[in-house]
């Protein structure tokens, strides 16, 4: 029997997912991005089928072991676009920085002006970098995965939810500038629908993405002294 | 060569690589993630010449195209955590919100102000792309 929900936890997820991207291609808005899309169906097939989140987390298991490969496979783009960031390394790299400390200082700063306890400003902390990343941070230094994941899957969505429109309005409108932005901040999520604009736009957020991961495990323990 | 087999071969070899890197961070008690370290790992390999890009291009061309699937089951577990929305939805909903729109725009505006405009454009980028 949990063989039989394993194979269909995953089966729903696949399914979902392909559809989600056809509708987004069809029809893109906020609320098809295929992740957002896939999240509320599966969760509404879920409570249909009388499962819960435990009932899932064995084919959650098997789908987020590909993660590792998955994020180590980011080499490829980093390497494939080396030349092309070597030659833009200044304003990428000044783009990344001044981005995640924007994204922090105020993220900190709202949550500790709304007195939000301690295990969600852990979580704020890694909230812009990929999630096997930011788990593994968080675990590294005692935070809650679970809250650290459901931080960057949230700006994650949500990024991929606001940002194409906002950029468009205020037209930042090169590809190598929005490529950085997607993976800088939204990470997988943002990369994945950087590729969706263009796969130049998708490998400088992923190899964005993979430089934010890097700097923000670097800096972790400088960053962890302001919580 | 049949490209179901290269596929598989190509996704061991990045477990392989992936498991190395987890392998070193813990030896050296590095605090960086494995798979980080697997990354640039990966990236090492390639800029030496030891792997070509080609061995493991196929996997990873894929893996990264649907990177989006693979945090799908990972915002699932979000359904556990109605407390953490109910306790706090709305100050979450405006310290993520506003400290990601803020990210985004300093984040793009820095780039394009630095780059010289145009000289980052499509033509340039043909040559790179995946």
């Amino acid at each position: 029997m949990t063989v039989l929900i394993t194979i269909y936890s995953i089966l729903i997820t696949i399914l979902a997912y392909f559809i989600g991207r056809k509708i987004y291609a069809k029809h893109p808005s906020p609320f098809t991005t295929p992740v957002f899309f896939s999240t509320v169906t599966i969760i509404l097939i879920l409570l249909i089928s009388g499962l819960d989140f435990d009932d899932y987390s064995q084919g959650k298991d098997i789908i987020t072991y590909f993660l590792g490969p998955a994020t180590v496979a980011l080499a490829v783009p980093l390497y494939k676009n080396r030349k092309i960031i070597v030659k833009y390394a200044i304003p990428a790299i000044s783009g990344m920085i001044f981005g995640l400390m924007v994204t922090l200082i105020i993220a900190f700063t709202i949550a500790k002006a709304l007195s939000l306890p301690q295990f969600i400003l852990q979580g704020l902390a890694v909230k812009s970098i990929t999630v096997p990343i930011a788990v593994e941070i968080t675990e590294l230094y005692g935070g809650n995965a679970n809250i650290s994941a459901a931080f960057v899957i949230l700006t994650g969505v949500l990024g991929t939810m606001i940002a194409p429109k906002m950029m468009d309005k205020l037209n930042i409108t090169m590809p190598f500038a929005r490529g950085i932005a997607y993976g800088t901040i939204a990470h997988g999520l943002g990369t994945a629908q950087a590729a969706q604009e263009s796969e130049f736009t998708g490998a400088v957020a992923g190899a964005a993405m993979a430089i934010a991961g890097i700097l923000i495990s670097c800096f972790f323990p400088l960053i962890n002294h302001f919580l | 060569m049949n490209k179901t087999f290269a596929f598989i071969v190509q996704l061991i070899l990045l477990l392989i690589i992936c498991k190395l890197g987890y392998y070193l961070a813990d030896l050296l008690h590095l605090p960086i993630p494995g798979n980080v370290i697997g990354m640039i790992l990966l990236f090492i390999l390639l800029q030496t010449k030891v792997l070509k890009v080609e061995w493991i291009e196929l996997t990873s061309g894929f893996l990264v195209k649907h990177l989006a699937f693979f945090f799908i089951p990972i915002s699932i577990s979000l359904m556990t955590m109605g407390w953490l929305f109910i306790d706090f939805g709305l100050p979450l909903a405006l310290t993520l919100g506003v400290s990601l729109i803020f990210g985004f725009i300093v984040a793009a505006w820095t780039v394009q102000k630095l780059s010289h405009r145009g000289e980052v454009n499509q033509h340039d980028s043909a040559h790179h792309n995946l």
